[in-house]
């Protein structure tokens, strides 16, 4: 009668499985996945938004052109540099988004350099919200592995590095086939980030990780052997309440690190501006002007860029 | 704020049945401590009951056979009871936490609706954890005591109590309302007894004001029953139907004593019903409370089918039993639709903050 039981007990699970896995071929099927998406309210998940984003600069900056200089960072960097792009033919300018992490600002640089054999100058503008990032939850996955995967670059970074990213965003973050499944379903990407997020929490705390301390090192060690200048640039930041004190936090954390040595100057020409020059507290507004002025104190502060034109 | 660990409240009830039981000589069989971690830690009800009896231990020693009907409907049990928490609780809860929330700008209409609601979403979340403990005894084997048997259906407080967190309501009428006299010493006694057991209720649920004026509110519903039997008169329907309104409102109306979060904020509330008619019902849509549509549908679907089960459980039809002797085709099928409902509602409500079950913290 258990044996019974048991037979009927495992047809019955199997039958559950396999209910679960047509769920989630039909979400995989271009025909079907849409409904299926709506029905589980991942809508929101089709769209591989960290691919559309990333995969332009990824070709930009692989791009084989007359470019020499590269400037590159977070979202902020981003919202700087490029309204100017067109004044400034000899400049690639790439700043993404902070989720790119340090490891992802070093797979940048070296798709350009191995495209430009010419590069005389690279520029890394981040934030010091970027500085602080190392792995993380929100973004980590989605912008510092999955574009790199599909692009081949993840060999790139040494295999610490690649450990650790499949530590912190599972262990078949550095798999293209199991990314290019997970990727392909909606309820299968909600599922696997929500469950990221509630099991593999990691926090960011107001310390520059090692992991930022060592991808930075390596980008002014691979310029420096090719001959390259490298800049490392704070990005402005609004002049909330309590944010000086933060600042002062995260750069107590800097001294200790490398970074320190090389760099000495990225918390002396931290720049803040009035918070209504940031509608959302983090991205400068759009007006033309006042990203002149700021783009103006980074280059005069950090001695870079300096042929980067603002006007005709 | 005082932090317990989970569960207090019922292992405490717990080891003090086991002192009484074990000095009246109620349990009279040789006890090893691992006997006693057992019964006070058995996994399935250690969170939230239900509450064990001292016949537990004649289970725990009996040499227990593999029962496949006994197992699946202890697999049975367990899914209603998922279907209950994931499927119907926490689709209530988004409709009835903002409305606890922010009652004071609400028209009267929501907060009613919204203290109609909690009565419902408290049923739903704990029998559903009851159905979940209950099955997973089940399946390893053991009976434990049921907790609900459709109250909601009930004609009176008195019988909303022998309906409502049952093993909670014999274990005070045995280890309190008996050893203080019960009905035995006159009326006044009597009333006496009721009121301090439903006060000692409301203080094992919280050591807020606000649960003592819901056990206190139960005492003097159970005084006024006894004292106009009117309100328990049951000859008609149209007398019994009108009854279990009656008593569905009675009841509703401690459950906003138990919802709020001071006795304070429980009387604004219920103050906020008489006086805020002037409050326009505009914009308050399902958009408003973050209604899932699917999960407001399924729910609804859902609530006419528990409503049916309830029905037959008042009516003593045990309806689990009926399900598992159905077709196999018919039993597998129906599960298979329950399980596909809570994988959808859960991807659909993934990432949104799942409430835990309500009497965990009790």
């Amino acid at each position: 009668m258990k044996k019974m039981f048991l037979i009927q007990a495992e047809k019955f699970i199997g039958l559950v499985v396999l209910m679960l896995l047509v769920v989630i071929i039909l979400s995989e099927i271009p025909l079907t996945k849409r409904a299926v998406a709506r029905l589980t309210n991942t809508t929101d998940y089709i769209e591989n938004a960290s691919m559309t984003e990333m995969q332009p600069f990824i070709e930009k900056v692989s791009e084989k052109d007359e470019k020499t200089k590269l400037i590159i960072g977070d979202s902020v960097c981003s919202r700087l540099f490029l309204p100017f792009e067109e004044l400034n033919p000899d400049y690639c300018i790439a700043g993404t988004n902070r989720g790119l992490g340090a490891p992802g600002q070093y797979m940048m640089m070296k798709l350009f350099l191995d495209s430009h054999p010419n590069a005389t100058e690279v520029n890394l503008v981040l934030t010091t919200n970027s500085m602080i990032t190392g792995y993380e939850n929100l973004y980590g996955y989605q912008y510092s592995t999955q574009p790199f995967l599909e692009n081949d670059c993840l060999d790139m970074l040494d295999e610490e590095t690649r450990r650790d990213m499949r530590k912190a965003y599972g262990f078949f973050a550095t798999n293209k086939t199991m990314v290019r499944i997970v990727d392909g379903s909606p309820i299968l990407k909600k599922a696997y980030l929500n469950l990221l997020n509630r099991y593999n929490a990691i926090y960011v705390l107001p310390a520059v990780p090692d992991v930022v301390e060592k991808y930075i090192m390596k980008m002014k060690e691979e310029c420096d052997r090719k001959g390259i200048a490298f800049h490392l640039a704070s990005a402005p930041i609004s002049d909330t309440e309590g944010r000086k004190e933060l600042e002062e936090t995260i750069a107590e954390s800097y001294r200790e690190t490398d970074l320190q040595t090389y760099f000495p100057n990225y918390y002396d020409n931290l720049f803040y501006y009035s918070p209504e020059h940031f509608p959302d507290g983090i991205h400068p507004i759009t007006d033309i002007e006042t990203l002149k002025v700021m783009v103006e104190n980074i280059k005069c502060a950090n001695n870079c860029m300096m042929d980067f034109r603002l006007s005709d | 704020m005082i932090i317990l660990p989970v569960g207090a409240g019922f292992f405490t009830l717990q080891i003090i049945s086991f002192q009484i039981d074990v000095y009246q000589g109620k349990i009279k069989e040789p006890l090893s401590f691992l006997d006693y971690l057992v019964y006070i830690l058995f996994f399935p009800k250690v969170i939230s009951g239900p509450l064990l009896k001292a016949d537990f231990f004649e289970q725990l020693h009996k040499k227990r056979e593999f029962d496949p009907l006994k197992t699946e409907k202890g697999f049975i049990m367990m899914l209603f009871g998922y279907v209950q928490k994931i499927i119907m609780a926490d689709c209530i809860v988004r409709f009835v936490d903002p409305i606890f929330t922010y009652y004071q700008v609400l028209n009267p209409l929501l907060l009613i609706a919204g203290a109609m609601a909690y009565a419902f979403y408290i049923y739903f979340d704990f029998s559903g954890y009851s159905n979940i403990a209950i099955g997973a005894a089940m399946v390893m084997g053991f009976d434990i005591p049921k907790n609900f048997s459709a109250p909601y259906f009930s004609g009176s407080v008195k019988e909303f109590w022998r309906r409502w967190h049952i093993s909670l309501s014999t274990w005070l009428k045995e280890y309190v309302y008996i050893p203080l006299g019960g009905n035995r010493c006159g009326k006044v006694k009597k009333y006496s007894n009721y009121f301090i057991t439903f006060v000692i209720s409301g203080l094992w649920h919280g050591f807020g004001l606000q649960y003592i004026a819901w056990g206190m509110l139960h005492g003097l519903y159970q005084i006024a029953e006894d004292m106009f039997p009117v309100l328990k008169k049951q000859d008609s329907l149209m007398l019994r139907v009108l009854n279990t309104i009656r008593t569905f409102i009675f009841v509703d109306l401690a459950w906003i004593f138990f919802r709020s979060a001071t006795l304070t904020e429980g009387l604004l509330f219920i103050k906020s019903i008489f006086t805020h008619w002037n409050i326009s019902l505009k914009g308050f849509g399902i958009g408003f409370f973050g209604f899932d549509t699917v999960q407001l549908v399924l729910c609804m679907i859902l609530g006419i089918g528990f409503f049916i089960i309830d029905y037959c459980e008042y009516k003593e039809i045990d309806v689990i039993s009926k399900i598992i002797i159905l077709p196999k085709k018919i039993v597998w099928g129906m599960s298979l639709l329950l399980i596909l409902l809570i994988f959808l509602v859960m991807f659909r409500t993934m990432g949104l903050s799942a409430s835990s079950f309500i009497y965990s913290q009790f």
